[in-house]
Order: structure tokens, then sequence, then C-alpha cells
């Protein structure tokens, strides 16, 4: 368990290091400076700026300084909002996503898992057909136009929801507006749910203790829920680590069209803006979430499966 | 010696039939309906993004500045954009570069996936495990994300840096899949002879091995046609995709969903251009599922 945890930690540290290494290389590497933009200014001040952003020193010592100050922490200066710091950008930012990407995934699972045990329960019966089309639709439709598509429907067709910006205290009326969002970001993962929860379900219903189960008589319900379940969704459950890495890019879209203040707005935007310095904070950020979700998705799997050991 | 296998005695007095694997697989993938009507969509689909200068006499840059953001009506099938542009005409040619891109950018990444996993597999031993040590470092790295970056920060934008950037990102699942295959080929017998009569390392990679291992491979490339085509999509809708005038399905779809801001409705922006790219996704998955299904019996999901 222990040992587990340091090979994981030392593991996701390697690939922390790789990202940043790669996306410095990116941003140097390529021509555009976030000082070139729109107004055009004089060379003097932009050589100033260079100079406060150490840009105008040697590449490597450029390296060096950005991760000894990652090391310690400090996400550095943004380089477009020239009065924030990435660390004052980063961090609300990420509260938001990350509040709007839990309810997706919540919603996801609570929708999704049902579903896909009701369709194996159901097999070849009206609820497995309906079931399957709406996952086979959620991976069809993508994402960004699952978006527009909702707003269209709920808020100009039937006028029901309101279409963007996010909530501005937790009154009822004010987290209507997370709905939508929530609803775009979860449906593509509702819909894989409910494929590997029913796929886990009809391959657990064939093994012998199944049919042992039902031999002592017990009821369908019971033999389903108490003794299929826990095997049934272990697929569910590995799903999940990929889910959130998914989520995360998915949350750049609907971040845009919501217009939700939170850290896949300002990834686009820093990388739109040629912000080195955020572009890079949000992609280490967005890392070591993902990360730390797969490591928290393997520990559960060695919970619910004691055959998959972690050692 | 072992003896001649006898034929089977059932069969004495009627004429065999020899079915080879493939023509099983053929026929199983024809049965499957659903497979087979999306094949048609597909093409049919596929024509009309070749055929649409045939199809209807408007140019996709004329404007018509007096009928912007029009319905759908005799002259403009689809409607008009903020532009005065016609839809339908933007539409197929826009398939054009989303097709030319999902087919373009699979190229790319089987072309790496199928090189470096048969090196891989061929070499063995540290170099096979140094090479496989590589994909498992790179699995982990937030590929969307470092696909964004190089985009942003590359200066121009055209359909080749697109298929190339997401091709270049799109192999490591073909190497380990092409790996995995050629180590199960690698010590069958036509190998060893071929070894044996003297042949080098790359013609046995290239005229003994891959022809063995191309099923998988095939099937794989297609599921990842979709995948690559969704990633453009995806892309252009952040405005990192291609540029103007050129078009595809996620610029027409991200246009569409900037024109809903406004007080009108102007649904067929977004409806057109999403039911293109939602029908194109579903039939390249169902033919994907269906190949799989047919030539893959051992992964086959019992239904």
């Amino acid at each position: 368990m222990l040992a587990f945890t340091l090979r994981r930690l030392l593991g996701g540290a390697l690939t922390l290091f790789a990202v940043a290494t790669l996306s410095f290389a990116i941003t140097r590497a390529t021509p555009g400076s976030p000082f070139s933009t729109e107004r055009s200014l004089p060379p003097e001040i932009i050589r100033n700026f260079e100079a406060y952003y150490g840009l105008d020193k040697p590449v490597l010592v450029q390296y060096a300084r950005t991760m000894g100050r990652l090391l310690r922490g400090d996400l550095g200066p943004s380089m477009y909002y020239r009065d924030f710091s990435c660390n004052d950008i980063v961090w609300p930012g990420l509260r938001k996503s990350v509040v709007l990407g839990s309810i997706a995934a919540a919603g996801a699972l609570a929708i999704g898992l049902p579903l896909g045990i009701l369709a194996a329960a159901r097999q070849n019966r009206w609820q497995d057909y309906g079931a399957m089309s709406l996952s086979i639709a959620g991976i069809c439709i993508p994402n960004f136009l699952l978006g527009p598509l909702l707003v269209l429907l709920f808020t100009f067709g039937l006028g029901l929801l309101p279409p963007a910006r996010w909530p501005e205290d937790g009154s009822l009326h004010e987290l209507r507006k997370l709905v939508l969002p929530a609803w775009t970001l979860a449906m593509v993962h509702l819909a894989y749910v409910s494929r590997l929860a029913r796929a886990g379900m009809l391959e657990v219903m064939n093994k012998d203790y199944i049919r042992t189960a039902r031999a002592k008589g017990l009821s369908e319900w019971s033999v389903y829920l108490r003794h299929g379940l826990k095997n049934g969704i272990t697929p569910v459950v590995s799903y999940v680590g990929p889910m959130v890495a998914v989520m995360v890019t998915g949350s750049l879209v609907v971040e845009l069209v919501f217009a939700i203040p939170g850290l896949g707005q300002h990834f686009v935007k820093s990388a739109q803006n040629r912000d080195m310095n955020l572009i890079m904070a949000c992609v280490l950020v967005y890392t070591a979430l993902v990360i730390f979700m797969n490591f928290l998705v393997d520990l559960a799997y060695g919970l619910l499966d004691p055959r998959v050991r972690v050692t | 010696m072992t003896p001649a296998i006898a034929a089977p005695a059932a069969d004495a007095g009627v004429a065999p039939v020899s079915r080879s694997p493939t023509r099983l697989a053929v026929r199983r993938f024809v049965r499957n309906r659903r497979a087979l009507a999306s094949a048609g969509l597909l093409a049919l689909i596929g024509l009309a993004t070749l055929a649409v200068p045939l199809l209807s006499p408007l140019d996709y840059r004329e404007q018509d500045f007096d009928y912007t953001l029009g319905r759908p009506n005799g002259r403009y099938w689809m409607g008009t954009d903020a532009l005065g542009r016609d839809l339908f005409v933007r539409l197929f040619l826009g398939g054009r570069i989303s097709f030319a891109v999902g087919l373009l950018a699979t190229t790319v990444s089987v072309a790496l996936g199928l090189a470096y996993g048969s090196v891989s597999a061929f070499a063995g031993g540290r170099t096979d495990n140094l090479m496989m040590r590589l994909v498992d470092v790179l699995y982990g790295l937030p590929t969307m994300l470092i696909i964004i970056i190089v985009m942003a920060f590359l200066r121009s934008r055209s359909v080749v840096t697109v298929f190339v950037v997401i091709g270049l990102f799109g192999w490591l699942t073909l190497a380990r899949i092409v790996r995995g295959q050629v180590l199960s080929v690698k010590e069958l017998a036509f190998v060893e002879a071929a070894r044996a009569l003297g042949v080098r390392a790359g013609p046995i990679i290239w005229r003994h091995m891959i022809p063995n291992i191309l099923g998988p491979v095939i099937i794989y490339s297609t599921l990842s046609v979709p995948a690559a085509m969704l990633s453009e999509s995806f892309l252009s809708f952040l405005g990192l995709g291609v540029s103007e005038p050129e078009t595809s399905w996620g610029v027409l779809i991200s246009e569409g969903a900037n024109a809903l801001g406004t007080e009108r409705n102007y649904w067929w922006l977004v409806a057109f251009p999403g039911a293109a790219l939602a029908l194109t996704l579903y039939c390249l998955n169902s033919i994907g599922d269906g190949l799989r299904d047919s030539f893959d019996v051992q992964q086959r999901q019992d239904r």
C-alpha cells in the first residue's frame, strides 16, 4: 500500500515534469509573443517587458528559473493579464471547474448506472433498446454540438432555463444556471457508463455463483442487486479515471459555450493570447488533477475487487 | 510423422465448399444491417461532399447581402450564414475538409504506430522495454491540451498542420496493438523459415509480418477516423482549426453557436452542420463496431 502510493507519487511527479518541459518547449520554440497582440507597442517597451518577464535570457536559463519557480509552487506572473499572478487566476477558476465537473460526474453515474443495469435486466426489450439508443446518441453528439442544441431547445424554444453564466449566489433560481452546462458535460459519460454497466451486468449474470444464488431461492431482485451488482459495475469504476481526463477537455468547450469563468476558459484564452506562464499553469494543474483522480480510482478498484491486489 | 488429416466423413460425396475466414467475416458484416446501412449512408454523404458543385450552382464565398442569416428557402436550401453565404454548399465543402482530416490524420498515426510497434516488438529485449516505457509516459500526457497549445502557437494553420498534429498524437494505442500482434506472429514457423533463409529484419517485418497483422490494425483504424474527425471539429470549434474562407463542420457549428447569443433563433446554423457531423460519426462508429464484430471473433460480444 505504502509502496504503491510512493510509486504512483513518483510516476506522477515524472509525468508532471514531462508536461512542464514539453509545454515550456512548445511555447518557446514557436514564434509569437504575448506582447505582439492588438496594438503594436514600440520596440523599447517590448524589450522592457521581455526583461521584466525574463524572456531576454538564454532559453536554458529561462527553463531553469521556470522549473525552480514551479517547484516552490509559484506559477509565475501572467503575461497577458499583467496585474495578476497565475496563482490568482488559476485557483478560483479551478474551483468553478471542479464544482461543475463533480456535478456532471455525479449526474453521469447517478443516471447512467441505473440505466445500464435496467437495460441488462430487460435485455432485448424496449427498456434495453431505449437506453442503448440514448447511449449511442450521447456518443455521436459531441459536447460542442450538444451545448448549443440544449440552449436552442430549453432557452429559446421552451424558455425554461437560463442560457449561460455562473450562479451569483446559492439560491435555487441562480443554481438553475448549472443545469445545461452540467448536462452538456455529463452526456457522453452517461452514455459510456450505461454501456459499460450493461455489458458488465450481462457478463456477471452468466456466472456460476449467480446460478447458485438463484438455486437457493433468492428473489430475482436480491440476486441482481446484492450479488450481481458488485462485480458487474467494476468496468464502470475503471472508467472513472479516463472520465476525469475527458471531462477536462470537455470543460474547455462547455465553459466557452456557457460563459463560465473556469479553468477551461482560462486555458483556451491563454493559448490564444500566448500567455506562456498561464498556459503552463493551466496544463500543470489539469495534469495533476487527472493523475490524482486516477490514483484514487486505482485505490477504489482494489477495494472493490480483492483479486486486484494493490501492491 | 503425423498422418495426413482425413477429410470429415460427413462431407463425402458433397462438393466441399471452402470458406476462408475472410469470406466468413465479410458475410457476417453484410448480415449486420446497422453496419451495412451505415456504410451506405456514409458513402452517400461522402459522394455529396465531392459532387456538391454539381448539386448547387452557388459558390461557397458568394455573399448575398440582402439575405444574411436567412431561413432555408427555395434558393438557399439550408439558409444563409451571417455573411449571407449559402449554408448548403458550405456544409458539404466543409465536409470535404472534415473527411480529409479524419482520413489523413489516421494515415499518419497508422504509419507511425505500425513502424514504432513492429520495430519495438521485433527488436525485443531492452530496446522493446525502453520503447514501450516511452509510450507509457506519453500516454500520461494530456494529449488534447498539448494539441491545443501547439495549434495556438503555430502561425499558419492549414488543413495540413491540422491533420499532421492530430495524427502525431494519435499513434500510441496503435503502437501497442501492433506490438502485441507482432509478438504473437514473431515466433511462428513462417517467420522462422524466412529468418533461416537469411532474410534481413526489414523485409521480414514488411513482407511477412505486417500482412499477417493487418486485420486488427484496419479495425482499429476505422474506429480512429471518427475520433480524428471529432478532434478536428473540436479544434475548429475553439477557433484553432482551419481558417477562413476554408470551412469544416466544426467551424460551421461554432459559427452557429455564436449566432445563438442574439435574440432571434437561427436554428438552421446549428442544426444542419450538427446533423451532418453526428450522422457521420454514427456511421463511422457503426462500421467500426461491425468490422470488429465480424472479423475479431475473440472479442465478439455475445448478444
